[in-house]
């Protein structure tokens, strides 16, 4: 799944604690505002292209749709924002882009920050917010079996 | 010294089993883990009037629990066939007991 992905990409980028790296949204309990951890969520994923493939030896078709969609980093803790900034700047380095090779996903740069803590007025807990588009693709294999030997019968009207 | 208002509440407790839910994280996804604690607590009907209005739901049943025994937001307790969990805890542990108000999980 993407956002099993992005987590890899986000704990291996920042060489965080993975248990502190979270998909949102799944019931995890916040323990503490000052703990830095990091929840991951996606917005919209629209597909840009589909494809179909089909191997005669191994009697497997793939399906496949390329998609490029929204997701949000959120950075919460003592460190969030430090946190949403190296990641920013991250994104750009050799280690970004062999990540994002080995991934097989495609990272846009992200561009703004938002402080969510003041748009909520929260009196604590620090929360940085990221939003970055990611190009990826989803795969299904489905058993299909090859022709090999068409039978077909022609109707002609004389 | 502070009053003991423990005792008060043996003649009105029953055993009660609770589902203690520990949390660790596991591929990025929250597992939750149930230890079963048995203690012996007072059950009754929570009045909803009193509850905190920005989180009561009225489609669902409140009960307060007091125990001499801690109780932790999120243990879970299956009463008279249905489960809830305790959403909020009010320490009065001081005074020798503790308290929770469950909410039923639907």
């Amino acid at each position: 799944m993407i956002l099993d992905t992005l987590a890899t990409y986000i704990t291996d980028l920042l060489t965080f604690d993975e248990t502190l790296v979270v998909i949102g949204r799944e019931n995890a309990l916040e323990e503490s505002s000052s703990k830095n951890y990091i929840v991951i969520d996606e917005l919209v994923s629209i597909p840009d292209a589909r494809q179909s493939s089909f191997d005669g030896d191994t009697e497997v078709q793939e399906l496949t749709e390329v998609n490029k969609g929204d997701f949000t980093i959120d950075f919460h803790g003592d460190d969030a924002r430090q946190n949403a900034i190296n990641f920013k700047l991250l994104q750009r380095s050799q280690a970004g882009y062999e990540l994002q090779r080995d991934l097989e996903i495609s990272v846009f740069n992200a561009s703004s920050m938002i402080d969510v803590k003041k748009l909520q007025g929260s009196q604590y807990g620090s929360r940085y917010q990221i939003e970055i588009k990611v190009q990826y693709n989803e795969v299904v294999a489905v058993d299909t079996l090859r022709i090999d030997t068409a039978q077909t019968s022609f109707i002609v009207n004389l | 010294m502070l009053p003991d208002m423990a005792d008060v509440l043996d003649e009105f407790s029953q055993p009660i089993t609770l589902s203690r839910i520990t949390q660790t994280i596991v591929g990025h996804r929250p597992v939750d883990t149930a230890t079963a604690v048995s203690i012996m607590a007072v059950v009754q009907p929570a009045q909803k009037d009193k509850i905190n209005s920005d989180i009561i739901d009225w489609n669902l049943a409140y009960y307060q629990v007091h125990s001499k025994q801690a109780i932790l937001v999120n243990d879970q307790m299956l009463y008279q066939g249905t489960n809830y969990k305790a959403v909020e805890l009010a320490q009065y542990g001081d005074y020798g007991y503790y308290e929770a108000l469950f909410e039923q999980i639907k």
